[in-house]
């Protein structure tokens, strides 16, 4: 492995501190380091890394980690460089979902709550349609199809609801639609974290039959993975990842894509028995890169979260396509 | 059953106002503060402080939040939030609350408001520059950092689409939801005040206050009322293919009407702007005799700066006969202080729709545009 992962590892470590260290008001990094011990530090900074920069943190890197999962199991399956969480039409389910619950004044007034619950309901929805759709047609590129449809379909939705609705919700919708790490608090952190790390856990089970997969379907059926039953745990575990990232942070864009790139090209192989790890944590490292510049101290109300990540990822994913093809990275 | 019985009696008794609330059965000596025009406002005085209660204005079987403001430490009943006061120090979701604390010399309690740089009122635009009150607004709504580091006593906020605070709640800061913005009258919007009087414990300052406004309102719509002859007005300019107007239910078509005169889109349903296809409501443009809008620029607003938008309003009779009116928010804050100010506001409209009822009528918000173009 050309980038070792204690290398990736510390780099994770040096951005989370940083995230608990750089924000709108400053806190001296030695009260930061108390506040995170359990010591003496003042009251206004306890809070401040506690309630405010702690949950970001770890919702930027775990939420992160989770999307680079999903992309790197979408991609395995469909053997498309491309494929990453959107692609499947699960985030714009979820668009479509939180779209009808903001805009639309449905379940107005129980905020969070009923934002989120839209979003995991809307990914869900989509993702029924598409095991449908997989049940009945074995070929992956009709599946794929009727997932960038579905995406079509709902977009075009989104747009009407938007072109019906009031000002202030179309406001709250599209605030919503620019993605941010800080709609997870302390209190709902347990919601966020375990639906996602049991689904990190499940894809671990799903390393052998992947690697399979890579020599193609034919291949791994003959070395007795059950290619039905592999498609499917793929996708509910993608469900679940793309459906509570996005149900907390908006549809964010361009780390599910880029991070399995990424690990592809720090690891030097396919395997996902060291690709899926390095994913992890090439996952985490870059969404807390990308809040860090989204709340660039120098802008007084931050940049948008998806706008840097499509800044930094756009051009990236050229490049590693790029360079994957020379040299054989790609899969 | 007798019980369900009994609560609809008692249901009936108690009409409309929401008075079968248990909560606002309180203990102690409780009067009810007289709140006529704010339809979503609600107060009681109590011994120690007041019970408030505040819903939406345009759908007032919706409670948005029941609170107690306590001067001292006490118990409050489920489901009210508890605001000790007088506060000293508040943040604020909106510019819009700014001219409600500084019209009772209240400014400086303010310590922190988002979108600071909107601020045109001058005692509060001092206090952001010599830093005592601070910036909150950050990316969708208010920065927690900031708000932390402001430690108000509450957060007056207002609600869009579905504005969560359990966030900011969650650490110790009482959430007062404040639905000015979505009263249907000037007068509505202003009677607001109280409960900012409330916060501050000087309700008898800002009830004398928003009488003084009332009273002056009520005599200049009379007045207007006494025009021989309404003219057809209307409001709202064109975009692509779209008239933006707002609705009968708007703030904006009160102020028309009180001010003798006739609202052109009072058919049109709504609180908001509302979208009209330009083609349908053209003849109903063309015929009117006044026209309205809100305008920003640094020069003074011209008749043919009309005509840089669009040429084909050289079609409107209000155009032809130079019967337009602006307000220029580039040198009137007509999205501040006029909220409480609407007196001055309906003043302004009835000398340009009336003017021998207003003679020598010195202008503030909206004033005659200026005729440089001949018809």
């Amino acid at each position: 492995m050309r980038i070792g992962f204690p290398l990736l590892a510390v780099a994770l470590l040096i951005l989370f501190f940083l995230s608990l260290l750089i924000g709108s008001v400053h806190v001296p990094a030695f009260e930061v380091w108390q506040a995170l011990t359990g010591g003496d530090a003042p009251s206004l900074s306890q809070k401040i890394v506690t309630a405010v920069r702690l949950p970001r943190a770890i919702t930027a890197a775990l939420g992160s980690a989770s999307l680079a999962v999903a992309g790197l199991l979408m991609q395995t399956l469909f053997r498309n460089p491309l494929a990453g969480p959107s692609v499947l039409g699960l985030s714009s389910g979820a668009s479509l979902a939180v779209a009808v619950t903001v805009m639309g004044g449905v379940g107005q007034g129980l905020g969070y709550i009923s934002v989120t619950l839209a979003a995991v309901v809307g990914s869900f929805a989509v993702l029924l349609i598409i095991l449908a759709v997989a049940r009945r047609f074995t070929d992956i590129t009709t599946v794929l199809i009727v997932g960038l449809m579905l995406s079509f379909f709902t977009s075009a939705m989104v747009g009407l609801l938007q072109s019906m609705a009031d000002e202030a919700s179309l406001k709250a919708f599209v605030f919503w639609g620019l993605g941010s790490f800080t709609g997870v608090s302390m209190g709902q952190m347990a919601v966020f974290a375990i639906p996602l790390l049991l689904a990190i856990a499940t894809s671990v089970l799903l390393v052998k039959p992947l690697n399979a997969l890579l020599l193609g379907e034919m291949h791994a059926k003959s070395m007795g993975v059950r290619i039905g039953r592999l498609r499917i745990a793929v996708m509910v575990v993608t469900g679940i990842l793309t459906g509570v990232v996005t149900a907390f942070c908006g549809p964010v864009a361009f780390i599910g894509l880029a991070s399995p790139h990424f690990a592809r090209m720090a690891s030097r192989t396919v395997s996902h028995a060291v690709v899926l790890p390095a994913t992890v944590l090439i996952g985490a490292t870059l969404g807390l890169l990308c809040d860090l510049i989204a709340r660039w101290p120098f802008a007084d109300t931050g940049i948008p979260l998806n706008t840097v990540c499509a800044f930094l990822g756009a051009p990236v994913v050229v490049y590693l396509i790029f360079a994957g093809r020379r040299r054989k990275w790609l899969i | 059953m007798l019980a369900t019985v009994l609560g609809a009696l008692w249901l009936v008794a108690c009409g409309p106002g929401g008075g079968a609330d248990p909560a606002f059965k309180a203990k102690g000596k409780v009067t009810e503060a007289p709140v006529h025009h704010a339809s979503g406002l609600r107060i009681q005085k109590l011994n120690d402080g007041f019970r408030v209660e505040v819903r939406n204005p345009q759908d007032t079987s919706e409670v948005i939040g029941k609170y107690r403001f306590a001067r001292r430490n006490s118990r409050a009943a489920e489901g009210e939030t508890v605001v000790k006061i007088p506060v000293t120090n508040m943040a604020l979701n909106s510019t819009t609350f700014v001219p409600y604390f500084e019209k009772l010399d209240a400014h400086e309690v303010i310590g922190g408001v988002t979108y600071t740089d909107r601020i045109t009122n001058a005692r509060v635009k001092r206090l952001v520059e010599e830093g005592k009150t601070l910036e909150i607004a950050g990316g969708d709504g208010i920065n927690m950092e900031r708000l932390l580091m402001v430690d108000p006593d509450a957060l007056m906020a207002y609600r869009y689409g579905s504005s969560d605070f359990s966030n900011i709640e969650a650490q110790g800061i009482p959430v007062v939801m404040n639905m000015e913005y979505m009263e249907t009258t000037p007068l509505g919007r202003a009677e607001w005040v109280k409960l900012i009087g409330c916060l501050l414990d000087r309700y008898d300052e800002a009830e004398a206050l928003f009488d003084g406004i009332e009273t002056e309102y009520l005599r200049l719509s009379e007045l207007a009322r006494s025009a021989d002859y309404y003219p057809v007005v209307f409001s709202g300019s064109k975009y692509e293919s779209k008239w933006f107007t707002p609705g009968n239910k708007s703030f904006v078509a009160q102020f028309i009407r009180d001010s003798g005169a006739r609202y052109a889109f009072n058919h049109i349903e709504g609180q908001g702007n509302v979208e009209l296809d330009f083609e349908s409501v053209l003849s109903t443009l063309v015929k009117a005799d006044y026209w309205g809008l809100i305008v920003s620029s640094k020069a003074d607003f011209a008749l043919s700066d009309l005509l840089k938008m669009e040429p084909r309003y050289t079609l409107f009779n209000s155009f032809k006969e130079g019967q337009v009116f602006v307000c220029n928010t580039a040198k009137s804050d007509y999205f501040g202080d006029a909220v409480l100010e609407p007196e001055v506001v309906l003043a302004d409209l009835i000398a340009v729709i009336h003017p021998d009822l207003m003679p020598n009528h010195d202008h503030t918000y909206f004033r005659p545009v200026v005729v440089d173009v001949k018809s």
